[in-house]
């Protein structure tokens, strides 16, 4: 048997490459990238599933929360403000019904009890200190901005991200600190925990996160939004200043953190997204032997004291002892 | 407002210029691609596309043009295919013709447009993405049971009333069971046939109060435990994957939904010949009245009859959109092949035209008027371009297919292993399936990349996980002191996985150190007799997983270093995947812990029995690598693949192996013809063609895929003579029957 007698005319094929658009999360690709290449290498793009306990009970209570009462104040607006928008009662009712399909959908949270207790408060409080004026602006909620990058040939990418709240003009309805116009057009982001500080890293990440979102959101529509406005509900536990606050939202100064969209920033954060999708494709590329290897860096310890490749990790010295210890 | 509503759309004239010039000069598009873009949609378009006419690039070309040319907002399109990577190829291709258009093309217009508001993606997808953005009540933070191992993984924990049946009658009925069968399924056994019923109750809308007032005393059972399954679901706040798309459909219903629709969305549909009843009714909802609806897809190429789709939606898509829409379709059919050799263009178009089981004078087999495809590849050469090995047996046609793979390479006929393709019905490495051809790429030293091989359990680090797992929580491996039995096969697969574990021990003491304080720790666990139930807590309290304990174990040699190689890497990843799923239906993997009569310590009975009699019954006998749908194409090794997974994919050589393994009329035809007297949608068939010829069609539509992959080369190769493999044949023009190799070569194939 000879092939090669019988495929005289044969026109030898050519190699195709195929290059295809992948599409990139600000926060569930750069950011956790960013974290530790280790963890979302393992748990974002291999996808093996995590056992722990889930962190994102609180922030998803509360998040979840906050749109149910959206929705019932835009089916309800024409109503009187006290009915459009919930009392406290009827916040701890919407909580624990949020609380019950959390848990039905597999989320395994701590102390649940306090936890639920804090996020009526803190949404109450929300409600009662700019409640009218922010709910009536909401124009779109978990608004999808997504846009096509390309930095050089064949490097297209899909940057994608999740806006909470497309807003009219809040901050200039609150009398915000600074310049501001009655046809805004913001976009708001919940935090349910307090404004970390001004160097941390997790405050750099929120408003890389919102610069990114600008500039999405100017590819979609032609304009940047006003501001970005980070609001930190956590920064309503403080029961002292609740006292003594009368309802003025000033009380609580870290309350919002604004972030205009200045273009040199945003560019800034678009070219590091742009050398984070690189370092990625690189990452992807490499052998799987030589894939997601730890971090030159440790991240911070609340990333990797929930992480469970710890017990063997090079940047988690406390991993080995932890191994050792029996189940 | 969008960008799109400030800009005036611009004529088809000027976008085909564009497209010209984006193009080196020519449009690329041939007289059907271009009726299917010219199409007026004043009425729906059915696009019957032939394999290799470039389905894919009309169906990107004409949504950019219906939404440059006919003003179609991008947020007001839905385009959904078959798989994730099938919509990424799509997206891909949308994004980089419409900067085509921008850049050579020179259309400023194009610039403003943003696909990015495309709904696409698969409909499963869309569905869930939808829901969530709308905030639909009732699915939302919805927990989707993602696979039929999860699905079934539900049934088992929730129970149901099909898994204490014990009539032999009610399964064989459906085909689970032979007539000569006398034992009932097992558990798992009765899980998985009772999934698949629910699973095709829901796709094909069967009504379980029609089934319930039949009379019919196994309907009335059926229907009953379809309905608890609905309210197990509920209670639990879970929906399976065909439920997801009945919520959709509640959704779009609501007058939510009726909004959320407004005036209809311009939807097209890729791979339409797999669509299932349900699927239909949801695209037809989304088209509202304006009946903005394209089609596409090729009948002879429906494969996932046994996932509850009806070929018919595309074949009759003419009666459908009577139904829904009072207009009548206008057909394309994208007939000219860019793909193969014109030997193997002209034996599919022989092997579907002439095949016996594929006319019927009463029944639509095909879509109406299809016309044969044209050759139009560039490839040409004047080479016998159909080869087949017919040997006495398997092992003997390895041996020969090895030799010509060997003479491609040294050859310099093709560049690489990766451009070739063995296709066939079953990829088990088993002597029923394709053991000798694997064997003999082995032994050839030659590479090949087969993940559906069903041997994934069988690997040895796999099992010494599952091993170490057992020997934590089980320290003596005793199943008659389980409080109920277990399968033999169960029992003999835990213990060669505790075999395999006790195996690394040598070597690898640290992993067996932690392993014993393990199991002390639990020995020595505290159980408070006031409690009802103890769970065993780690040090500071909290409760261990069967997942914290994986990863652990995960930590140790070897483990920890196998762990980077891709071929166990992704076994152990599988693994997980399948603990977690368990995990969330069993206590979150949380162990529940007794006292046994000595006052030690000991993994709670029932926890124990759940880990083996249905995590380890679920994965023992086949475990799938994950990317089930989404084939991952391995560099620098041969393919191999089910023809299921080979769709959409073109080789530049395939290897179709063991053409006498194909699938049977089984319990995919019988239940469709079980449930068709309760189903009421309007587009149901008034009648249909036998299930032997149905199981037929099924198995010439999978041949025909196979086939239509190759571009250069097709070698058919079997163990067997071919009157055992002559319905993937064509018929000879004499009406006789293909028995022998010179039968064969008058069919103008070359018998190597």
């Amino acid at each position: 048997m000879n092939i090669g007698t019988l495929l005289t005319e044969w026109s030898l094929p050519t190699q195709k490459t195929e290059n295809v658009i992948k599409k990139y999360s600000v926060t569930a690709d750069i950011l956790s990238f960013k974290r530790c290449r280790r963890q979302y290498g393992f748990f974002g793009v291999r996808k093996f599933r995590s056992a722990t306990a889930t962190q994102r009970y609180f922030g998803t209570l509360v998040h979840d929360v906050l749109e149910q009462i959206n929705r019932n104040y835009q089916m309800k607006k024409s109503l009187p403000i006290e009915e459009a928008l919930p009392n406290e009662e009827e916040i701890k009712i919407l909580v624990e019904k949020a609380h019950e399909r959390l848990i039905l959908s597999g989320i395994r949270p701590y102390n649940t009890e306090d936890q639920k207790i804090r996020a009526a408060k803190l949404i109450s409080r929300f409600v009662e200190l700019i409640g009218p004026v922010f709910f009536l602006h909401v124009d779109k909620t978990e608004y999808h901005l997504e846009h096509s990058i390309n930095p050089g040939e064949n490097d297209e990418f899909i940057l994608h991200g999740i806006v909470d709240v497309l807003s009219g003009a809040v901050a200039h309805d609150l009398g915000m600190p600074y310049s501001t116009e009655p046809d805004d057009i913001e976009v708001w982001d919940y935090k349910s925990g307090k404004c970390p500080p001004k160097d941390s890293t997790e405050l750099q990440d929120y408003q890389y996160q919102m610069r990114v979102y600008a500039h999405l959101y100017r590819q979609q529509t032609g304009n940047y939004p006003a501001r970005c406005v980070l609001v930190f509900l956590g920064e309503l536990d403080d029961d002292d200043i609740w006292k003594r606050c009368s309802r003025d939202h000033r009380q609580f100064p870290s309350l919002f953190y604004t972030i205009d969209p200045q273009p040199r920033h945003i560019v800034k954060a678009i070219n590091d997204f742009e050398k984070v999708v690189k370092e990625i494709e690189i990452e992807k590329s490499k052998p799987y032997s030589e894939q997601w290897l730890a971090p030159i860096n440790a991240p911070d310890a609340a990333t990797c004291d929930s992480c469970e490749l710890r017990y063997n990790c090079e940047r988690y010295e406390r991993g080995h002892k932890q191994r050792k210890e029996a189940l | 407002m969008s960008v799109l509503e400030v800009f005036m759309s611009i004529s088809l004239h000027k976008f085909y210029d564009a497209m010209t010039r984006a193009n080196k000069g020519t449009l690329p598009l041939d007289d059907d691609q271009r009726k299917a873009l010219e199409h007026n949609f004043h009425t729906p378009l059915w696009i019957i596309a032939g394999p290799g006419t470039g389905k894919t690039h009309t169906l990107s070309w004409l949504v950019l043009k219906r939404i440059l040319v006919d003003g179609i907002e991008p947020s007001k399109i839905v385009l959904t295919t078959f798989t994730n990577k099938a919509a990424n190829e799509l997206r891909t291709r949308l994004i980089q013709n419409q900067q085509k258009l921008v850049g050579l093309g020179a259309l400023n217009e194009a610039k403003q447009i943003d696909v990015s508001q495309i709904l696409l993606g698969t409909l499963h997808s869309l569905c869930s993405r939808i829901l969530q953005d709308q905030r639909y009540e009732p699915t939302l933070r919805i927990n989707v049971l993602e696979d039929e191992l999860t699905q079934q993984f539900f049934v088992r924990r929730q129970g149901n009333l099909l898994l204490n049946c014990d009539d032999i009658t009610f399964w064989q009925r459906f085909g689970f069971l032979k007539d000569s069968d006398r034992f009932s399924p097992n558990k798992a056994k009765k899980t998985e046939f009772a999934c698949k019923l629910f699973n095709r109750i829901t796709e094909f809308g069967a009504n379980s109060e029609m089934m319930k007032a039949s009379g019919d005393t196994h309907m009335d059972l059926l229907a009953k435990a379809y309905e608890e399954y609905l309210d197990k679901l509920k209670e639990k706040h879970r929906t399976d994957q065909a439920i997801l798309q009945k919520h959709f459909l509640e959704f779009l219903q609501t007058s939510q939904g009726q909004s959320f629709i407004g005036s209809g969305f311009t939807v097209f549909v890729d791979e339409y010949q797999d669509t299932n009843p349900i699927q239909e009714e949801i695209y037809f909802t989304l088209v509202g009245t304006r009946g903005d609806f394209t089609v596409v897809g090729d009948d002879d190429q429906s494969l996932y009859r046994f996932r509850g789709a009806t070929v018919e939606s595309l074949i009759d898509f003419d009666e459908r959109c009577k139904v829904y829409l009072k207009k009548d379709p206008t057909p394309v059919y994208l007939k000219e092949n860019r793909r193969s050799h014109h030997a193997i263009v002209s034996w599919i178009n022989g092997f579907i035209k002439n095949h016996p089981d594929m006319t019927d004078p009463l029944y639509r087999v095909r879509a109406p008027k299809k016309p044969d495809l044209i050759p139009k590849s560039s490839i040409t050469g004047a080479y016998p371009a159909i080869l087949s090995i017919v040997e006495t047996s398997n092992p003997r046609a390895a041996i020969k297919m090895v030799e010509v793979i060997r003479q491609l390479i040294d050859g310099k006929f093709i560049h690489d292993y990766s451009q070739i393709a063995i296709l066939t019905f079953s990829t088990k490495e088993s002597t029923w399936g394709i053991s000798a051809y694997t064997d003999a790429l082995t032994a050839a030293g030659i590479p090949y990349y087969n993940p559906r091989n069903k041997k994934t359990q069988k690997q040895e680090h796999f099992q010494a996980m599952i091993g170490a797992l057992s020997i934590i929580l089980d320290p003596v491996f005793d199943d008659t002191n389980l409080p109920a039995s277990l399968p033999r096969s169960v029992v003999e697969y835990i213990g060669n996985a505790r075999s395999k574990y006790k195996e690394l021990v040598p070597t690898n003491s640290e992993l067996h150190e932690y392993v014993i304080n393990s199991q002390q720790a639990i020995k020595s666990a505290k159980v408070d007799p006031t409690k009802k139930t103890n769970f065993l807590v780690r040090q500071g309290g909290r409760r261990v997983t069967l997942s914290g304990l994986w990863y652990k174990i995960l930590s140790y040699e070897p483990f920890s270093t196998v762990l980077t190689q891709a071929n166990i890497g992704e076994k152990l990843k599988a693994l997980n995947m399948v603990l977690t799923d368990y995990e969330s239906m069993y206590d979150y993997g949380e162990l529940k812990i007794e006292t046994d009569k000595s006052g030690f310590t000991i993994i709670d009975r029932w926890t124990l029995y759940n880990f083996y009699a249905v995590f380890v019954e679920g994965i023992h006998q086949d475990l799938n690598e994950p990317e089930d749908d989404e084939i991952v194409l391995e560099e620098h090794s041969i393919n191999i693949m089910t023809i299921h997974q080979a769709k959409g994919l073109e080789f530049e050589v395939v290897f179709v192996v063991r053409p006498d393994n194909h699938p049977y009329e089984s319990d995919t035809h019988i239940i469709e013809d079980e449930l068709d007297p309760y189903i009421t949608r309007p587009t149901k068939p008034a009648s249909r063609r036998s299930r032997s010829k149905r199981a037929a069609e099924d198995v010439v539509r999978l041949f025909y895929v196979a086939y239509s992959r190759a571009k250069r080369l097709l070698c058919i190769t079997a163990g067997t003579g071919p009157k055992d493999w002559n319905i993937v044949l064509p018929k000879p023009v004499d009406g006789t029957s293909v028995i022998s190799k010179k039968h064969l070569k008058s069919l103008g194939v070359h018998v190597l």
